[in-house]
């Protein structure tokens, strides 16, 4: 540009006081809380930028009269209008226990953004956070499939949709259909919800709203957030966990080592469809409605009971004395012939330890002789029977055997399960070290408070296993078999009850893999 | 909601619900303050006892005390006459009960009417008047009350005379349900909200006339007309608000709902 131009340019510019728009925050209403004045701040029109504090009535939001700041504006409102406070946040939905904040987060993107284009708007054409195609990129460069199948959440209804999937394909096209369809499959469901709520004919069932707020889960519309990011991450969880290992089969995808391969991408399209139809159709019967509590709720309270430990067992899995070839005193002085190495001296070395839970539970049938045959075979870890069905104070789990000592006569069990998931937990928290194995007697069949059955307690006993890798087998014949080979060290793996298998497969779609 | 609140038989917003408890209370000097068009005057001329009549009086830079105390009017015939202003009429009432005195916007009194009504705020004991044509002392009757409304927040601003002789004072920031009424009910709760919003209020008068306008040039252009350039801003926050778009038919469809509304009520 010459000298001559620049000036041109110049004059030509010069500067103007832009028009701004505030947001009228003021005109929203909500159920749970009474709205009063509001702060408004400007901000960029960029991601990351705009957000809004409910709770304290904070909105920063882009003020420009265009149609990117107003749908930005807008996008925020709606977070305003239907989008939990903070307090909520802690006291409601955190401690349910369902889904992690960040799905969370995601499917609020898509609720909010499925109601802007309810109240009229056009996201898809306007709404736009400018780094989408980076972000597409990234996740795919990285094969970082979970992130890039939440991100797609936030930006299905948006404008960025496009630069998302272009940036996606430059290192995975093959994502881009399963991403579609993964965030086509959770915009239906919160379409059907909205439809639902239309439904003249069925108008004797009572849907709530989308975009309904209240101070209790079942009366927020949040719970539909909820309940999409807990069908998300499931199948997020179920697909990476189905990575077929290396040199089977199923692995001579093009991906191999790292992401998913063409195979498993293909079946995840297929139980997404089969998936996400069911997940609406539930929907559309009221069934799956937003449970009034939360998984963490729903379990018995856990009092533990150390009875007297007065019988000693010795074993393996504990602490021992293999030989070394340095040390103070020459205990195995014949080894000075014999072993080639010379190890004449004695290193102590520290068992792996291991908690093993035993269900005692009327449905598990145990004789006591079982369950003491189950204890004699883990000398030195820490065994514990758990079963629920009586009040408090009487406890509900007890430590029959720890380092070494057995108790000589077992506690009589109540006959409900009622603690499975808190008693995992507890059992998680009672392991020696971290590589301590943790193995749980079981035949799948919790239940919660009052004996009751539901899915979710039965995902929230498969998300500890997973989590935490622990061995799950479902009688004492198999615990002993497992016992035994962890003993002399050989490799291990769970043998998963039914009813564990069957719940993880109707709500995913795919076989439970267990460690 | 609030506003189904509202609508429920006898009951009122809190600060509402004290004007009212003051007055049938027998609390004899009011004052209502808090943001303009929300009701106030209408309270002041219609709640407790108002047997002996209402009195209005707004106050402004220019005005005298004609207005209050009364003035000298030529007849046809040539001659004189009294005629008593809003003060000595609130105070006589009907005869036999003194009268209400709705005294408005008072921080805009000059420095004459001011004290002149100062005088006729005081307490009955002290409160008293000549009658410049027939000398006649004139004196509150029992049951004379003043409510007096201003549109400042602070309540420090008013001069320490008149606070002394209003010892009740009540911050209204919800406009009267009454008023509410008048409007369609899907407009009622945002004009309640935008009364109090600072800066950015909305007094009721915009809404009855969004009200009115919408039913006959649609919601936009009544919007546009009413609100200029935050028109576009407030309809996007009602479509929000009601998670649907805005429609030109809307005030059609209130208008309708509300005249179902009158017939059931009937």
């Amino acid at each position: 540009m010459s000298r001559q131009d620049e000036v041109t340019s110049e004059k030509g510019v010069g500067a103007s006081t832009p028009t701004l728009v505030v947001p009228e925050v003021e005109f929203l209403t909500r159920n749970d809380i009474d709205f009063g004045r509001w702060d408004i701040h400007g901000c960029e029109a960029v991601a990351g930028s705009p957000r809004t504090q409910v709770d304290t009535r904070k909105m920063f939001a882009p003020l420009y009269d265009d149609e990117l700041s107003r749908h930005i504006r807008a996008h925020e409102m709606f977070h305003a209008k239907v989008s939990p406070t903070t307090p909520q946040m802690e006291k409601i939905w955190r401690k349910r226990g369902y889904a992690k904040d960040k799905s969370l987060i995601v499917c609020e993107e898509l609720r909010v953004n499925t109601l802007l284009k309810e109240a009229g708007f056009e996201p898809e054409k306007y709404l736009k956070g400018g780094s989408e195609r980076f972000d597409g990129e990234n996740f795919s460069r990285h094969g970082d499939f979970s992130n890039a199948v939440m991100y797609s959440m936030a930006v299905r209804i948006t404008a960025g949709w496009q630069d998302y999937l272009d940036g996606i394909a430059v290192h995975k096209p093959e994502w881009v259909a399963p991403l579609t369809k993964f965030a086509d499959e959770a915009s239906a469901f919160y379409e059907q919800v909205i439809a639902n709520g239309k439904d003249t004919e069925n108008r004797w069932r009572k849907h709530l709203p989308l975009h309904a707020t209240g101070n209790k889960a079942q009366e927020s519309g949040f719970g539909y957030t909820e309940s999409l990011a807990k069908w998300v991450e499931t199948i997020i969880d179920a697909t990476q966990e189905s990575k077929p290992k290396q040199g089977e089969q199923g692995g001579q995808g093009k991906e191999g080592k790292e992401g998913l391969t063409e195979q498993q991408l293909k079946e995840l399209m297929d139980k997404l469809g089969e998936m996400g139809e069911q997940k609406r159709e539930q929907s559309k019967w009221g069934k799956g409605n937003i449970p009034k509590r939360g998984v963490s709720d729903m379990w018995g309270e856990l009092r533990v009971a150390k009875p007297m430990l007065d019988k000693s067992v010795m074993g393996a899995i504990g602490r021992k004395k293999i030989a070394s070839q340095t040390g103070k005193n020459p205990r195995r002085i014949g080894r000075l012939l014999s072993d080639p190495e010379r190890r004449i001296f004695d290193r102590s070395v520290k068992g792996a330890g291991g908690v093993v839970l035993v269900d005692t539970s009327g449905s598990m049938s145990l004789s006591e002789a079982e369950v003491s045959e189950i204890v004699l075979n883990a000398p030195s870890a820490l065994v514990a029977m758990y079963s629920g069905g009586a009040y408090k104070p009487k406890p509900n789990l007890w430590v029959i055997a720890n380092k070494g000592r057995m108790c000589r006569k077992l506690p009589r069990p109540h006959g409900s399960n009622e603690v499975d998931g808190v008693a995992l937990r507890w059992a998680v928290k009672q392991r020696q070290r971290n590589n301590s194995p943790i193995i749980w007697v079981s035949d799948g069949g919790v239940t919660g408070k009052r004996d009751a059955f539901d899915t979710d307690l039965v995902m929230d006993c498969i998300k500890v296993c997973k989590q935490h890798g622990i061995y799950v087998v479902p009688d004492p014949p198999t615990a002993i078999a497992l016992l035994k080979k962890l003993k002399a060290r050989e490799k291990v793996s769970s043998t998963i009850p039914n009813c564990l298998s069957d719940s993880y497969k109707e709500q995913t779609g795919h076989e439970l893999v267990l460690r | 909601m609030a506003t189904k609140k509202l609508l429920k038989q006898g009951e009122l917003p809190k600060c509402w619900q004290d004007v009212k408890d003051a007055l049938d209370a027998g609390i004899d000097r009011i004052v209502l303050f808090g943001t303009a068009g929300i009701g106030k005057t209408y309270a002041g001329l219609n709640y407790g006892n108002i047997e002996g009549g209402a009195h209005r009086l707004i106050c402004t830079d220019d005005m005298t005390n004609a207005e209050v105390t009364g003035c000298w009017q030529p007849s046809a015939s040539g001659s004189w006459s009294w005629l008593e202003g809003a003060g000595i009429r609130a105070w006589k009432g009907n005869g036999q009960t003194g009268g209400r005195l709705v005294i408005d916007e008072i921080d805009k009194a000059g420095g004459d009417v001011f004290a002149t009504l100062l005088a006729i705020t005081d307490t009955p004991d002290s409160a008293q008047w000549e009658h410049p044509a027939t000398k006649e002392i004139i004196k509150p009757l029992n049951g004379f009350t003043v409510v007096m409304t201003t549109n400042i927040e602070d309540m420090e601003e008013l001069p320490m005379a008149l606070k002394d002789r209003f010892p009740v004072c009540i911050r209204i920031n919800e406009p009267h349900p009454d008023a509410l009424l008048r409007l369609s009910p899907d407009l009622r709760e945002y004009a309640k909200q935008m009364c109090d919003a600072g800066e950015r209020r909305i007094s009721l008068r915009s809404f009855m006339a969004f009200d009115k306008l919408r039913s006959g040039v649609g919601a936009k252009r009544s919007a546009e007309m009413v609100f200029g350039k935050r028109a576009k801003s407030i309809l996007d926050a009602i479509a929000i608000d009601k998670v649907k778009p805005i429609d030109d038919n809307d005030g059609k469809m209130a208008e309708l709902a509300n005249a179902l509304a009158e017939q059931e009520a009937f």
